[in-house]
């Protein structure tokens, strides 16, 4: 196992590197620099504005930012904010920490309602409950996040007046936001979940179960749904992809201060070290993620264990 | 001997995206207490959906019990609810299934398979469950079972696993041991071995086996008497020794002759039976054997025949070679 979690975590060296080259490039070909954005339309004198880009070492070559960036990163520093002029590796904690709280009870609820879901479809196939879940699968997919939040919003908030339209706050803040973002994770979860059950299902070691004189749902719990979490957990993982994407949305529908909506102030303003260090963040949760997946089919499936022996 | 389990009329179908498969047309038979009876027929002639049945165990839907009765020291299992039903299977009935590769669950402790049933039938505690399982393990004969409990399926070969298999399900006593094609999957040596360890437990543990195979020559030093299915129902029915001397159904000579003979007398090639069996998505009315059999007449295209008596023991379901009397079973269905 020591070695798989070190094949990845060596694996995804490269991976850092290219994202960050990516990032760096891209930010550099879209049109309009921090010092444009922060003078707009009223154009200074060309000597102010290239006072600043010097003031911000912009002006040197392409390589020599790079590296510097990149030397600047491997040691933990991303650099300070342009338009905040303040550390970007404080704003991306306080940030992160937000998103994460929001990222991670959206993927509880993603998790938990798409197994289950998923459990009821494959155990009750073709029937009302198999059809129900496909009606709330397909809606999750089809409903816009921002739509889906305000129309929770209208809901619960303006209408029922049970939970707080926005902000941050306690738990209570955390409920509606954690379910639109959750939502079309929701629905892929469940329809994976429905498929690799149904196919466990039909398989001779469930015979066995039930001819053992086990109860249904023992034999769902115990026997079918193990045996059917690896594709769940494959998809659960890219699907932690797609949820912090969608923090974006929810977060300028929630009025939520995170990690997304800081993100995307920050490329109007072509902050350029906020995006760098952002990006590189996102993509090492990205990578982490992955490793968390890889070390989870380790750990359900024993026939992996001598595979590695091998 | 005392009867243990008596069925009538048995009859499943499946409802599939073709139409209806008739898999199981009206099976009755009897077993007595301790007895070893072999049902013998080839693939998709119902000998597995029958006895998944009587323990509904056939995945319902598509599957359906139309009819029949299957009573188990007097209670009817087709009519018990599903948690008495539940408390029947793998306490008083234990099924071996025929492919020991994927018939245990890849992700369980094989000690802790062994234990589900005892946890729950015998109400065991969890230690007492593991001890009962390292001495089923030692009963069937797993080398260094000590070692084995805590050990995954893949780490067994596939004639081990089929003793795990056993040693699963005689946990709990049961009545009768269904034992579904155990040997199929196994090498020829291993069949072998599988064979003489069921034969030793049934002669320890005094139960009833039903033997389902496909190949009649396990059953010659295995069986007490041999049902022959075909197409769903039972054409030929008798006491193994009977059945081998004097076989009274064209289909029972079919299979007989495609049996290899360990004295020589046929150098020749092995018989085989023309044909194949019959789309059991239509209705026959004719005999289902007709379209195959060498002795067909007239009448066999007319009507099916019923099962009926050679002598005491020994009953047929042919026109030409089968017996005459009173059809079996039919007094006792309502």
């Amino acid at each position: 196992m020591l070695r798989v979690i070190l094949s990845r975590l060596l694996q995804a060296i490269p991976v850092l590197f290219g994202v960050s080259l990516i990032v760096f490039l891209l930010l550099r070909l879209v049109p309009g620099d921090p010092v444009s954005t922060f003078y707009g339309f009223d154009v200074g004198r060309v000597e102010d504005l290239q006072a600043m880009r010097h003031q911000l070492g912009l002006d040197r070559p392409m390589l020599v930012q790079y590296v510097d960036f990149l030397a600047d990163a491997i040691q933990g520093d991303m650099g300070t904010s342009i338009k905040t002029r303040r550390p970007v590796a404080t704003e991306l904690v306080r940030y992160l920490t937000n998103t994460a709280q929001l990222a991670v009870a959206g993927m509880i609820f993603a998790v938990v309602g798409g197994i289950l879901l998923g459990l009821i479809a494959a155990a009750r196939r073709n029937s009302i409950w198999d059809n129900l879940s496909l009606a709330i699968s397909l809606a999750g997919i089809s409903l816009p996040i921002f739509w889906l939040g305000l129309m929770l919003v209208w809901i619960f908030a303006v209408q029922l007046s049970l939970l707080p339209s926005g902000g941050r706050g306690d738990w209570h803040n955390l409920i509606l936001p954690a379910i639109t973002l959750a939502a079309p994770s929701v629905a892929v979860i469940a329809r994976v979940t429905r498929a690799s059950l149904m196919e466990v299902i039909n398989q001779d070691f469930v015979r066995t179960a039930y001819s053992k004189g086990l109860s249904e749902a023992f034999v769902l719990l115990r026997h079918v749904l193990p045996n059917g979490l690896l594709p769940v957990i494959t998809v659960t993982g890219i699907q932690f992809g797609y949820l912090l994407a969608g923090t974006v949305l929810t977060e300028t529908v929630f009025a939520w201060p995170g990690l997304g909506r800081y993100l995307v102030d920050a490329i109007k303003f072509r902050d350029y070290p906020v995006v760098q260090g952002g990006v590189l963040v996102i993509a090492l949760i990205f990578v982490t993620i992955n490793l968390v997946v890889d070390v989870l089919y380790f750990l359900i499936d024993p026939r992996l264990h001598s595979e590695a022996a091998k | 001997m005392a009867r243990l389990l008596e069925v009538r009329d048995l009859t499943t179908c499946f409802h599939t995206p073709e139409g209806v498969v008739h898999a199981v047309n009206g099976v009755s038979f009897d077993l007595a207490e301790g007895e070893t009876l072999g049902i013998v027929g080839e693939s998709g002639s119902g000998k597995t959906v029958s006895m998944l049945s009587l323990l509904r165990l056939i995945p319902e839907p598509p599957g359906r019990i139309v009819r029949g009765q299957a009573l188990f020291q007097g209670k009817d299992l087709l009519k018990l609810d599903r948690e008495a039903i539940q408390k029947m299977r793998g306490s008083q009935v234990g099924f071996v299934f025929q492919d020991p590769m994927t018939s245990l669950n890849p992700l369980m402790r094989i000690g802790e398979q062994l234990s589900e049933p005892m946890l729950k039938h015998l109400r065991l505690t969890p230690r007492q469950a593991r001890n009962r399982s390292l001495e089923l393990l030692k009963l069937v004969g797993i080398p260094g079972a000590a070692h084995r409990l805590d050990d995954y399926p893949h780490q067994f070969s596939g004639g081990m696993r089929q003793r795990v298999m056993i040693a699963m399900a005689l946990s709990c006593e049961p009545k009768i041991l269904i034992a579904d094609e155990p040997t199929t999957a196994l090498d020829v040596t291993i069949q072998a071995q599988v064979v003489a360890l069921v034969k030793d437990l049934r002669r320890r543990l005094g139960m009833a086996v039903i033997w389902i195979t496909h190949d009649l020559g396990v059953l010659a030093g295995l069986a007490h008497r041999v049902v022959v299915m075909y197409a769903g129902s039972i054409v030929e029915q008798a006491p193994v020794r009977q059945l081998y001397k004097d076989p009274r159904h064209p289909y029972t000579l079919g299979l007989l002759g495609a049996l290899p003979r360990v004295d020589g007398q046929h150098a020749e090639r092995l018989a085989n039976i023309a044909g194949r069996p019959p789309d059991l998505l239509k209705p026959i009315i004719h005999c289902p054997f007709a379209p195959r059999c060498r002795f067909a007449i007239a009448r066999c295209w007319e009507t099916n025949p019923a099962l009926l008596p050679v002598s005491d023991a020994h009953q047929s379901a042919c026109w030409v070679l089968g017996g005459t009397g009173e059809p079996f079973g039919e007094t006792q269905v309502d």
